[in-house]
């Protein structure tokens, strides 16, 4: 197992071409030269089949730094909802990875009928929602902001309100210099969709691992990644590297009414069927699926393990082909939840502010849910 | 000049020299007795990890760029990887290039070789025996050769490529499986000179739904064998492989621009050659996936008794089995037959000299078009929106179920065609993105009833929303 480093290499090479002919004299010349630029022999450093770029993002606005400081403000404030009660942060928690932590959100009039997905990473999603029915987070913003159930705004309400805070007015006016009258409706969505194209996630132990840092996954892990790409689980099949997700819409058979995609789509054949969620910081958004039905990962694993909804008596055609039982043993599984727990980074989490323009205060959701509202640190 | 070479001529040098430099790769050698997948470990980029033969029971990952995994076979004798039932897959890899050679592959429970993602797969003189749900399955990657292998007892495709692009399956031998080559939501596949028979179904290029892929076509399948590929199916049969009819040849499912000639096709009872469509149940799925298989050319085949004892679905659809079947669908699909071949469905056109491809269309739906000029209303077949003045005009509209209405937005600022009611958006069914001047959106209103939309950016003034097409029943 003789490994041979490159300037040993070059060294050699140098001496048999030199005897050659004169004129590779100065080929020997500049070959030394890359010799001595060439960095110290291989260290562990050697990326990996599975460093992979992401989808490239959109190019960012002149004004985008702006525009996400605008964003974050706007997202962790309550001034935004009807009742000046709800902040987009109160479902989308930073301290529960981007999302609440609950099986379905709590909304105006109780619980919503779906499970708040994760933001980080929804910059690579070109669908947002369980049942992908918005094109882009510029339009996706709009539909928790003035659904009566969620955070029921009133348009005109809400910009009445943004332009009576000399904060925002002139924050939108740096934000969206080309605009005569920066308060509007597709800016506030703007502002919000670059601050959640910030929150990016792909600097996890997997991504170290990917890059060539080779001790950044442990035995166990790697033994989970190899599980997650058999053709036994096939779980790369629609979670596929590097966002972990697909921008496709499947049916994998949990149990229940939601008529997701198909819902939309109006389609019939589509009816249970819904997008793929990233499983980037999956181990931090428990509980699972788009009702939350699911309280753990190794449930998740088990759920699949089982053929998804095949052993649950949802109707088969519901269900993908490729979601099949399949055997795995206990360590197997603990295998495969030990490599999903290695998907976590939230180096880009958001702070919170210590306050908003609007003098609301800013949520703080631990405190909340005893009932009290306290200033921030 | 002068000075010029004198800057270029070391970096070409340079460039030239280093290429001995960059393919002296290191050579790891694994015996008997030794494990492979530890030859594996920490093999630098561009290593050949060379195997004597000998019985090895491992399941291999190959992460690392540029790795050669090379059988060395003596006197017949070649390495085994032997799963003996209990192991998943032979070999996962997903590091480019990769290339693998030499070796006997047999009892895995899921698949032989896949590549995941890989650009460069060399797979050349494996023998692949039952090894679960694939002999060999590169899917996502490009680039892919797939040569001189051998695979039988798979309880699916020996061979399948799986949203792929450019890839060859050539000098292959397949047989004892459900299907023996698959070339699935793949894009540019040579598939010729293989020996393809004793399989339930013989050749399969199609689409199936649910991929990130949505197309398969320009697959070139010529200089096959294809023989007698009668085999009870003896796949899953809540997959779809397992609703595979036995004793057909080579069929286009789905696919676009597949190209069929040259091949022996002889003694399927079914169908020699089949050109269909997706079935409906699986079309259905996915409405961005284009079911029908178009532009399929059968050129000449040597076409033997075929058909002569059809599955009996076969012979429900179709009436009888056949040479060559054709369901009807898709366009452009056409034939160079000679007269004794027997014709299933519906008679397939004769081939133009040079079969014509249509124009792609003027305006895919959500594109933005230039904004200097705007598209004009009369670009589009059926009635057309115009965003402008901050208003939708016409605010209201009636069509028939079926039309498909174009919004053009001709506003210097962004709008949106989003359903919702009074300021409430739904954003289904109508869910444009955001719209530049110039941009341009279409629906296609299958369903009769009232249809609201607003504009989102602009939903707080009353001209933006309580828009509406009214779509009345077709028969009205």
């Amino acid at each position: 197992m003789e490994r041979v480093g490159l300037p040993a290499l070059c060294a050699r090479r140098r001496l048999t071409r030199v005897a050659v002919a004169r004129w590779l004299w100065i080929g020997a010349a500049a070959l030394v030269a890359a010799c001595a630029a060439e960095p110290a022999p291989r260290t562990a450093r050697l990326p990996t089949g599975l460093d992979r770029p992401f989808p490239r993002l959109p190019a960012p606005s002149p004004a985008e730094a702006e525009r996400v400081d605008l964003g974050r403000l706007l997202f962790f404030d309550r001034v935004l909802s009807g009742p000046a009660d709800a902040a987009c942060a109160d479902c989308h928690r930073p301290e529960s990875a981007l999302a609440d932590g609950e099986p379905t959100s709590r909304g105006v009039h109780g619980p919503l009928a779906r499970n708040a997905p994760t933001l980080y990473n929804v910059a690579f999603k070109p669908r947002l929602f369980w049942d992908r029915r918005a094109p882009s987070l510029e339009v996706q913003v709009f539909t928790p902001l003035f659904s009566p159930d969620e955070m029921a705004a009133d348009p005109g309400e809400l910009l009445a309100r943004l332009r009576a805070i000399p904060d925002y007015v002139s924050r939108f006016a740096r934000a969206f210099p080309e605009s005569a009258a920066p308060i509007e409706l597709a800016n506030v969505a703007r502002a919000l969709a670059a601050f959640e194209r910030t929150l990016v996630s792909r600097r996890s132990r997997y991504d170290r691992w990917a890059a060539g840092e080779r001790d950044a996954l442990t035995r166990q892990e790697l033994r989970g990644l190899r599980l997650f790409r058999s053709l036994e689980t096939r779980c790369f099949e629609c979670h596929r590297p590097p966002t972990f997700d697909a921008p496709i819409a499947v049916g994998i058979g949990v149990p229940g009414d939601d008529a997701g995609v198909g819902g939309v789509t109006g389609n019939p054949a589509q009816r249970g069927f819904f997008g793929v969620p990233t499983l980037r910081n999956v181990a931090a958004t428990a509980p699972y699926m788009h009702d939350g039905s699911i309280a753990t990962l190794e449930e998740v694993v088990d759920f699949y393990r089982r053929g998804g909804g095949r052993a649950l008596g949802v109707d088969p055609s519901r269900i993908d082909g490729q979601i099949r039982a399949f055997d795995l043993r206990e360590d197997e599984a603990a295998d495969l939840v030990a490599f999903l727990r290695a998907l976590g980074d939230e180096s880009t989490r958001p702070r919170a502010p210590e306050s908003v323009p609007s003098g609301l205060p800013v949520p703080s959701p631990r405190l909340e849910r005893l009932g009290e509202e306290l200033p921030l640190r | 000049m002068t000075c010029f070479l004198g800057r270029a001529l070391p970096a070409v040098l340079w460039i030239l020299l280093a290429q001995p430099i960059v393919a002296a790769a290191d050579v790891i050698r694994v015996g008997p007795g030794e494990s492979i997948a530890q030859g594996l470990e920490g093999a630098p980029p561009g290593s050949v990890v060379e195997v004597e033969p000998g019985v090895y029971h491992e399941a291999l990952t190959v992460d690392t760029p540029g790795i050669t995994l090379r059988g060395i076979v003596r006197e017949g004798a070649r390495p085994v990887l032997d799963g003996k039932g209990e192991l998943g897959d032979g070999v996962i890899a997903s590091g480019s290039p990769f290339s693998m050679s030499g070796f006997e592959i047999r009892h895995y429970v899921g698949n032989g070789v896949t590549t995941q993602g890989v650009d460069g797969v060399v797979l050349t003189d494996l023998v692949i025996d039952d090894t679960g749900l694939y002999g060999v399955y590169p899917v996502q990657s490009r680039n892919i050769e797939v040569t001189h292998t051998t695979v039988t007892g798979i309880r699916d495709a020996g061979i399948y490529v799986g949203e792929s692009n450019r890839a060859l399956v050539a000098y292959n031998e397949v047989h004892r499986n459900v299907a023996g080559i698959e070339i699935e939501n793949t894009n540019d596949a040579v598939v010729r000179d293989n020996l393809v028979y004793d399989n339930t179904a013989g050749i399969a290029v199609f689409v199936l739904p649910n991929k990130v892929q949505k197309e398969g076509a320009r697959t070139h399948v010529l200089r096959n064998w294809v023989l007698r590929n009668n085999r009870a199916n003896f796949g899953d049969p809540e997959a779809i492989i397992g609703q595979l009819p036995h004793g057909v040849g080579i069929f286009v499912m789905g696919a676009d621009d597949t190209l069929i000639e040259d091949n022996w096709v002889k003694h399927n009872v079914s169908a020699g050659l089949a050109v269909l469509r997706l079935a409906k149940e699986n079309a259905d799925k996915d409405p961005e996936l284009e079911p029908n298989a178009d532009r399929t050319r059968l050129g000449f085949n040597q076409l033997v008794a075929n058909g002569l004892s059809p599955h009996p679905e076969i012979a429900a659809g179709y009436g009888r089995g056949a040479d060559v079947m054709w369901d009807g669908t898709g366009t452009g699909n056409c034939a160079d037959l000679p007269d004794a071949v027997t014709r299933g469905g519906t008679p397939l056109a004769r081939c133009a000299a040079q079969a014509a491809r249509p124009p792609s269309p003027l305006l895919p739906p959500g594109q933005p078009g230039p904004s200097a000029t705007l598209p004009r209303s009369q670009d589009f077949d059926g009635p057309v929106v115009r965003i402008r003045g901050m208003r939708f005009e016409p605010h209201e509209i009636e069509i028939g179920a079926g039309q498909t209405v174009t919004w053009i937005n001709e506003d210097a600022v962004t709008h949106t065609v989003t359903s919702g009611k009074g300021t409430r958006p739904t954003s289904a069914p109508l869910a444009s993105p955001f719209l530049p001047r110039g941009g341009v959106y279409q629906f296609t209103f299958e369903r009769s009833g009232d249809y609201e939309y607003l504009c989102l950016p602009h939903l707080d003034q009353a001209p933006m929303r309580g828009a509406r097409v009214r779509v009345a029943d077709a028969d009205s």
